[in-house]
């Protein structure tokens, strides 16, 4: 059965230092992420989970001073092959990665605005303008997070307001959204 | 003595309240004279220290502003030399106000008890010049320090590396806390005549007081927004980098919505500070009683017109004073409660 | 196309950003170097070891120093018993959020109206400026300071603490002037100081109530010397001199004011 998945992902000898540290916080990865699977890392606090994922997306890269060696392949996205994002220097390309490879974090972050503003915010600054697009994915990315029967009433209401719950399955829908195609 | 202590304080406490009575009691004492003499006619008259011809029941005669309205209409106050800044169209508007709502006063009787023996003239003193002094040179500043002290902040908390943002930060701090005379002088010797050079006019004017106000709370506006923006959690940000956004999407969408309460609160800060200061425009603005028509005109402001006319002033003119001092703790009063009331209901939310 | 924009619009801003911020910093750093330059070179030895009358700053220097000092000890217990009140006792009441409220509004009272209503209670009646009445004057703009920042320190001890005092069978006056103070006492220590650095460099409101003196003096019933108010009157001067000489006075307050500034800070990071 997994033998007809790709890799989405690849991350190869991957070393990970933070600004001002000698010792690599991450040494050696090796980690193929298949594509439509879960792929879960577990361990005790403190052995890295956390500082990879933000490699994977390069979070890392707002606070300058972050050193990175080896390769994170990701996929193309017409699916011919991969290309290496630790090769990316330029702020402009970072922002595309990040809008490819989403992020949710251990504790819920509304945005400060309206729980359609939410969803809505990453395809809004993609430059998606037009109202009915816009509703329908707004939509479909709260159904996808099970979120939509609790807030389909009241979508202008500040995110704010939400349980802490509802607060995480709405962050789950701001990245969900980016990556219906 | 547990009882003595805990009756000391409160009492203590309470003195907070009864200075500040004590200041508006004061206050609207002394300026009671002028208050009965002016009313509110007051805040919209030009003149000051104008002597104008009354007839029998104590109104203005007419006729004769239009000649005395030309003649000393305004007076330059600090030297005494008469000027002339009145426009043509500007006097019969006067004329108008003047007949209607000086008549209707009720406190003319007293006026005229205490100036028995020259029934024929009175004085009148109006407001408007430093009210509207102080009005432009405070909105000036605001704009000006608005973007700049935003641009700092931002630059600051978001932009710089830290290495620079710390020690520019602390630089920062300090400036806010030198006193405000130190402005006053380097406007008056080298902002002044920089601006002159570059816009023409006089090296003291409006222009010149409004920009010296504004680079004055400029640190202190800064410094408050900086922390105020500085609350936004960095893992929210995050979540916004995740989403794609760019620098600039973050700090409109996210960190601006985030540090509202505080930015704002911030300005109307400033904005209080701007309104009360004194040294830092006294230097710089002209202390001239004439309604400027360009920015490039000297003018003056209430905080200025009261540093540099109380000591020489009695009776009804510092009454005057006294009202338009009244007229500015009311006003500052205003705006910091309105700040303070912003603040409680964002905290709330 | 619209990211490119997006990419451009950011970047325009950061170069914006970075901008204004460069050129208010131009300014202010305009502002000091004018004043150091200028200062230090006005500055001498006489400065300090002759008075206004034979052109040093030794009588201002002084009566500022005292005003400021006296203004600080009338100023400074109410205040912190008020602060004391209101955090200790008064906490949630309606009366104690009142006067917090008013405390703070009155902090932000423009000095110079406050130089009017001293002049109305203490200068006026005695007929000339005089030593008290500015004193006076720089005490009401200190208080809510110290007010302000008692609350506020005290606000940050923890409940455990006065518990702990509670739980020995201590009276309550004594956990406050035992412990409670004592642990706020380098939060309020460093309040003290930037509201004494704030009054020190305080004009207006002692242009019509301490004035300003030639002569050394220390009588606080007469007209009062005041390095604020003489900078004032001799920046305006056309004599070369007098104007140095107000440079001379300009930079030692501005260094006073910065030193105090900067000790505070060093305190508080000393605590963390």
């Amino acid at each position: 059965m997994s033998e007809t998945l790709r890799d989405m992902m690849q991350v190869k000898g991957l070393f990970f230092t933070y600004p001002n540290m000698d010792e690599p916080a991450l040494k050696n990865i090796d980690l193929p992420i298949r594509e439509r699977r879960i792929t879960a890392l577990i361990g005790p606090s403190g052995c890295g989970k956390s500082t990879l994922l933000r490699a994977l997306n390069r979070i890392h890269d707002l606070y300058p001073g972050c050193r990175y060696e080896g390769e994170i392949n990701l996929m193309r996205l017409d699916g011919s092959g991969y290309e290496n994002i630790l090769a990316w220097k330029k702020e402009n390309e970072l922002i595309q990665l990040r809008q490819r490879v989403g992020m949710i974090f251990q504790k819920p972050t509304p945005f400060p605005m309206s729980i359609y503003d939410n969803v809505a915010y990453g395809l809004k600054i993609q430059g998606i303008k037009k109202q009915s697009e816009l509703d329908d994915r707004v939509e479909q990315a709260l159904r996808d997070a099970a979120l939509w029967d609790e807030v389909k009433d009241s979508l202008n209401r500040d995110a704010r307001g939400l349980s802490g719950g509802q607060q995480q399955r709405l962050c789950i829908a701001r990245s969900v959204a980016l990556s219906q195609r | 003595m547990e009882k003595i202590f805990a009756r000391i304080s409160q009492v203590s406490a309470t003195t907070v309240l009864l200075l500040l009575l004590a200041t508006v009691a004061v206050l609207y004492w002394s300026a009671k004279p002028a208050l009965e003499a002016f009313g509110a006619h007051f805040l919209i008259d030009p003149r000051w220290g104008v002597e104008v011809p009354v007839d029998g029941e104590g109104n203005e005669v007419k006729q004769t502003l239009n000649a005395s309205g030309q003649a000393d209409g305004v007076r330059r106050v600090d030297a005494g030399v008469d000027e002339i800044s009145m426009d043509d169209e500007e006097v019969p508007l006067e004329d108008e106000m003047n007949g209607e709502t000086i008549s209707m006063d009720e406190g003319e009787e007293l006026i005229l008890g205490m100036d028995e023996d020259e029934l024929e003239t009175r004085e009148v003193y109006g407001g408007l010049v430093p009210i509207l002094g102080t009005l432009f040179s405070t909105t000036l500043a605001m704009l000006v320090a608005v973007p700049i002290a935003m641009g700092i902040a931002v630059f600051l908390s978001e932009l710089a590396p830290q290495w620079l943002g710390k020690p520019v930060g602390v630089a920062i701090e300090l400036l806010a806390a030198i006193p405000s005379i130190i402005y006053g002088m380097w406007g008056l010797f080298f902002f002044g005549p920089f601006i002159a050079s570059i816009f023409g006019g006089s090296s003291v004017s409006l222009l010149v007081a409004g920009l010296v106000l504004a680079i004055m709370i400029i640190p202190f506006m800064a410094a408050l927004s900086r922390d105020a923006i500085n609350i936004t959690p960095d893992v929210l940000k995050e979540s916004a980098y995740a989403v794609g956004a760019t620098k600039f999407e973050v700090i409109k969408d996210i960190v601006f919505p985030y540090a509202k309460a505080g930015i704002l609160g911030s300005m109307i800060i400033s904005l209080g500070r701007a309104l009360g200061e004194t040294m830092a425009v006294a230097f710089v603005i002209g202390g001239i009683f004439s309604l400027p028509e360009k920015l490039t005109d000297p003018t003056v402001s209430i905080p200025v017109v009261l540093a540099n006319n109380f000591a020489e002033s009695s009776g009804l003119s510092l009454s005057a004073l006294y009202y338009l001092a009244f007229v500015l703790f009311l006003v500052s009063f205003l705006v910091i409660f309105a700040a303070k009331h912003y603040f409680l209901r964002r905290v709330k939310l | 196309m619209t990211q490119i924009k997006r990419f451009f619009i950011n970047k325009l801003f950061i170069v914006i950003s970075t901008l204004t911020a460069l050129l208010g910093l131009v300014f202010l750093g305009w502002i000091l170097w004018t004043l150091f330059v200028k200062g230090f070179e006005a500055l001498s030895l006489t400065v300090f070891t002759t008075d206004l009358v034979n052109g040093g700053l030794r009588n201002l220097l002084w009566g500022q120093f005292v005003l400021s000092v006296l203004a600080t000890v009338l100023a400074v217990p109410i205040g912190l018993l008020a602060g004391i009140y209101l955090q200790e006792y008064g906490n949630h009441s309606r009366y104690a959020e009142f006067i917090r409220e008013l405390s703070d509004v009155m902090m932000s009272a423009p000095s110079i109206v406050v130089g009017t209503f001293v002049y109305a209670i203490l200068v006026v009646p005695v007929g000339h400026t005089n030593g008290w009445a500015g004193i006076v004057a720089l005490a009401i703009l200190m208080l809510p300071i110290v007010v302000r920042t008692t609350d506020d320190m005290l606000s940050l001890i923890p409940r455990e603490l006065r518990e702990a005092g509670v739980a020995l069978g201590v009276p309550k006056y004594r956990i406050i002037t035992d412990i409670i103070i004592r642990a706020a006492k380098v939060g309020i220590v460093t309040g003290l100081l930037l509201a004494f650095a704030r009054v020190m460099g305080e004009t207006a409101p002692l242009l019509y109530t301490s004035g300003t003196s030639e002569y050394w003096t220390t009588n606080l019933g007469e007209t009062f010397p005041s390095l604020t108010v003489a900078i004032y009157n001799l920046a305006t001067m056309p004599d070369e001199a007098l104007s140095k000489l107000a440079w001379a006075g300009a930079l030692l307050l501005t260094l006073f004011v910065l030193i105090l500034n900067i000790t505070g800070r060093y305190l508080i990071r000393d605590k963390r």
